[in-house]
């Protein structure tokens, strides 16, 4: 039995079924899906999420999907790490790592909006799943559609490198390569969606989609102890997920999962390559000024946000604040990160390791407070955005005088930047 | 044919009469459906109605005046 009783206009409240539509009518604002709270409270408990299999699918009643779920079996429920050698490092006290770099099947937090959106197509009868996406959003639903028996088509800008191709090409779907600048791939991907009627994840079934994000926010709560964290950092690009973990720790409230009445402080992390979302917060507007990308954290370079707006009102919300950082920064972090936890993630991940480290120097996260940073995707898919600043092999003959010699030469072979020494 | 689009002008153009513009220069419908205007910026929410090369000529043309021109989904590429 579905909870969900309809879509609703997030600007104008103009309600529509449950219908693979994205926009209203009326106002072309986004829709959002409506649940049924009461009977929600009524179905669920920690208990019986507790007894089920360690997915993004034990919350099923949070999320928009009729009966059994179709596909992403296995996604979610990544590991929470408490990161004890990053917070001190850091100097704080409490820390987690909230990790998908290890999400199942392609890596990336993509595999939970995707899970929930194919589940949704073949709900609605679709045959045919589509994306427009550089990387991760392709990797998934390809995946994802292999997995279903679905045709799959993604669309990717012509000149894309092979590497990042063939991390979806592998799962079988029809690839376009489309000439133009990503102003044009953008317009014809609306248009496509628009005339062919294929389930296309982020377009006309984002309502579903972005509702997959909220497990997110869900297992960090379970993960913690059924508690809520006093900080989150989340990075930001179309703005799918941080206003969903917002609304994940809100819904966790109202159905009774969670009796902390506190609201957690969720920061946005950018890069200054691209961080239109930051530009407003810092001066205080609700405009969101487009910008052209430039940055090597590809898979967050996102210059006018679907869903900004919506990430800058949940920040203000909850009275949280947001931070970009360079590109050099995002690789010292990816380091960082790396050598404190033995977790290796892509630039959106040094993107938000980063900003968690500014925002702790500037004191608007306290030291004393639980705080989880957000890796939403994995390192081994970005590793040329490393190249060049990590340590080459040293090379010598296959003779044990020529190790003893390198080694005596090696003065103190520090195996990480961060001392076991300066742990608690 | 009617395509939906979002469009962004910079704050030199705010007090620019595009969508006039846009009418006389193309003889598109255009149908308003979302708008908020301040000094800084201008966003619009816009149905335009015509034939299909009308609606492609007319997107030249507003970006080449520096208006951002999108789909309604904005960036639909992730």
């Amino acid at each position: 039995m579905s909870n969900v009783t309809g879509l609703t206009c997030r600007e104008c409240g103009q309600e529509y079924p449950i219908a693979p539509l994205h926009v209203c009518e009326m106002c072309f604002g986004p829709l959002e899906v409506i649940y049924d709270y009461e009977s929600i409270r009524k179905q669920i408990s920690r208990r019986l999420i507790e007894s089920r299999a360690p997915s993004l699918w034990r919350y099923r009643e949070l999320l928009p999907v009729n009966g059994e779920p179709q596909v992403g079996l296995h996604s979610g429920f990544t590991p929470l790490v408490k990161a004890d050698r990053l917070a001190a490092h850091l100097g704080v006290k409490e820390l987690y790592v909230k990790d998908d770099s290890v999400n199942h099947p392609t890596f990336s937090y993509k595999d939970r909006v995707v899970s929930v959106a194919i589940s949704k197509a073949i709900e609605f009868g679709f045959d045919t799943v589509s994306c427009a996406s550089t990387g991760n959003l392709a990797n998934s639903v390809s995946a994802h559609a292999a997995r279903a028996g679905l045709r799959c088509l993604i669309f990717i800008p012509a000149d894309l490198e092979q590497g990042k191709i063939i991390g979806s090409t592998i799962y079988g779907p029809r690839a376009v390569g489309i000439r133009g600048n990503y102003d044009d791939v953008n317009r014809l991907c609306s248009e496509i969606a628009d005339k062919y009627g294929w389930a296309f994840v982020n377009i006309n079934l984002r309502p579903y989609y972005t509702e997959g994000a909220k497990t997110y926010g869900f297992e960090i709560a379970e993960q913690l102890g059924w508690r809520l964290p006093q900080h989150v950092i989340v990075p930001t690009a179309g703005g799918t997920i941080l206003p969903k973990v917002a609304k994940a720790f809100e819904e966790m409230k109202k159905v009774g999962l969670i009796d902390d009445p506190h609201t957690p402080k969720i920061y946005t992390a950018q890069a200054a390559g691209c961080a239109p979302v930051i530009h407003a917060l810092h001066k205080g507007s609700d405009l969101i000024v487009p910008v052209k990308p430039n940055t090597i954290a590809k898979s967050i370079a996102i210059g006018n946000p679907a869903d900004g707006y919506y990430v800058l009102r949940a920040v203000r919300d909850s009275g949280g604040w947001g931070e970009a950082v360079t590109d050099q920064e995002i690789v010292e972090a990816i380091q960082l990160l790396a050598q404190t936890e033995g977790i290796f993630t892509e630039p959106a991940g040094g993107t938000t390791v980063a900003v968690a480290k500014k925002l702790i120097e500037q004191g608007r996260i306290p030291r004393n407070e639980s705080i989880v940073i957000s890796i939403t995707g994995n390192g081994y898919k970005t590793i040329e955005a490393v190249m060049g600043h990590v340590n080459q092999p040293f090379t010598i003959n296959a003779r044990l005088q020529d190790f003893d010699a390198l080694y005596q030469s090696l003065a103190a072979p520090a195996a990480s930047p961060v001392p076991a020494a300066e742990l608690h | 044919m009617k395509e939906k689009f979002y469009l962004t002008y910079p704050p030199a153009l705010v007090k620019q009469p595009i969508i006039y513009l846009l009418v006389k220069k193309f003889d598109l419908i255009p149908n308003i459906r979302g708008a908020n205007v301040s000094e800084e910026m201008g966003l619009l929410a816009v149905e335009l109605e015509g034939p299909q090369e009308t609606i492609d000529s007319a997107v030249v043309w507003m970006r080449s005046q520096g208006v951002t021109v999108e789909p309604i989904e904005k960036n639909v590429i992730e």
